[in-house]
């Protein structure tokens, strides 16, 4: 069997495939269109792997989080720019208005510096905490129940 | 007068993706999952990961869905990411084989002197054995099949989801069945001899 004759055997089962009429093949090459036959019906027929049951809804569940975790993400953004805003619209007003008092507010703030560190860092350390422990425990609570 | 039906019902779905609808999503994901499991399946071996991957691919799908214009069938644009994403995996992974010789199927799963009693049961049926044949194949012979002769594809489409030329993709096809073809040939001759 030379590769022509392999190759017009395919091209007629594959015209076969697609409902084009064509002449019958000779005789010498019934067997290599048995064995292509075969080969033809064996690659068309469905693999036995399937996907679990719930695959689409665990890939919406996925999407779902992602969306979920953006959405939180631009809300922390969000109130960090608001906790920065409010005390920074409040300088630039008291620097418009009042110099004074904005120079008496920084000599005040000045000695009281410790204590409002350490309030930012006690807020931003309790926001941490309930992100990575709290939520977290809650994400894989829902990641076992699907 | 034509009807684009299918057409203009992939574009109503990819609308209502667009606006939100996740339900739209789900039907989407549902309608295309045979599709890149048979392509994902043929690519990664391991069968724990295939699922992994697929759902790696509908969500690239999901993020990219934006991007995609109606210039070809969805399910063409599908496989597309499915083909990259696996094949990506595959590399990450080293489990995607070399490119060897694409004229020879490797014959080591046929029956031997020293063949172990597993490989003679499996070698007993024959499309057990065409199926280990396609293993060995090269990676491109073996989504090209899967693409023309399960998903009915056509050349164009096979060449849109794996940049190759339609000229190539009907090579790489044409010998891909020979070389599986003589392999079976090869294996009826010694069963017939057995």
């Amino acid at each position: 069997m030379n590769e022509l004759n392999d190759d017009m055997i395919q091209q007629w089962l594959d015209d076969q495939r697609r409902g084009i009429q064509r002449s019958l093949l000779p005789e010498e090459d019934a067997e290599s269109a048995r064995l292509y036959q075969q080969l033809f019906d064996q690659l068309s027929s469905e693999p036995s792997d399937d996907l679990s049951l719930g695959f689409s809804a665990g890939v919406v569940w996925q999407i779902k989080q992602h969306e979920w975790r953006v959405s939180e993400r631009k809300a922390y953004i969000l109130l960090g720019l608001g906790i920065l805003l409010i005390p920074t619209s409040a300088f630039i007003v008291m620097m418009m208005f009042n110099p004074n008092a904005l120079s008496r507010l920084l000599d005040a703030l000045a000695y009281r510096i410790g204590p409002v560190l350490f309030g930012i860092l006690l807020f931003v350390g309790v926001q941490w905490a309930d992100h990575v422990l709290v939520k977290a425990d809650l994400k894989r609570d829902k990641a076992l129940d699907v | 007068m034509l009807s684009n039906g299918p057409m203009n019902d992939e574009q109503t779905l990819v609308r209502q993706i667009l606006q939100g609808d996740l339900r739209a999503y789900q039907m989407l994901v549902e309608r295309y999952q045979r599709l890149v499991l048979h392509m994902v399946s043929r690519i990664v071996r391991q069968p724990a990961d295939v699922e992994d991957v697929c759902q790696e691919v509908f969500i690239k799908v999901y993020k990219h869905l934006r991007e995609y214009q109606f210039e070809a069938k969805l399910s063409t644009w599908i496989a597309s990411i499915a083909y990259r994403t696996a094949i990506n995996y595959a590399k990450k992974m080293n489990r995607l084989p070399a490119h060897g010789d694409l004229n020879q199927v490797s014959e080591t799963r046929e029956p031997s002197g020293n063949s172990s009693p597993e490989d003679i049961l499996v070698n007993k049926d024959w499309k057990s054995f065409l199926y280990a044949q396609i293993e060995q194949l090269p990676v491109h012979y073996r989504t090209i099949l899967t693409l023309y002769h399960l998903e009915e594809l056509s050349y164009e489409e096979i060449g849109q989801i794996t940049s190759l030329p339609a000229g190539t993709v009907k090579n790489y096809l044409f010998r891909a069945r020979k070389l599986l073809k003589e392999a079976l040939q090869r294996h009826q001759k010694r069963e017939h001899w057995l």
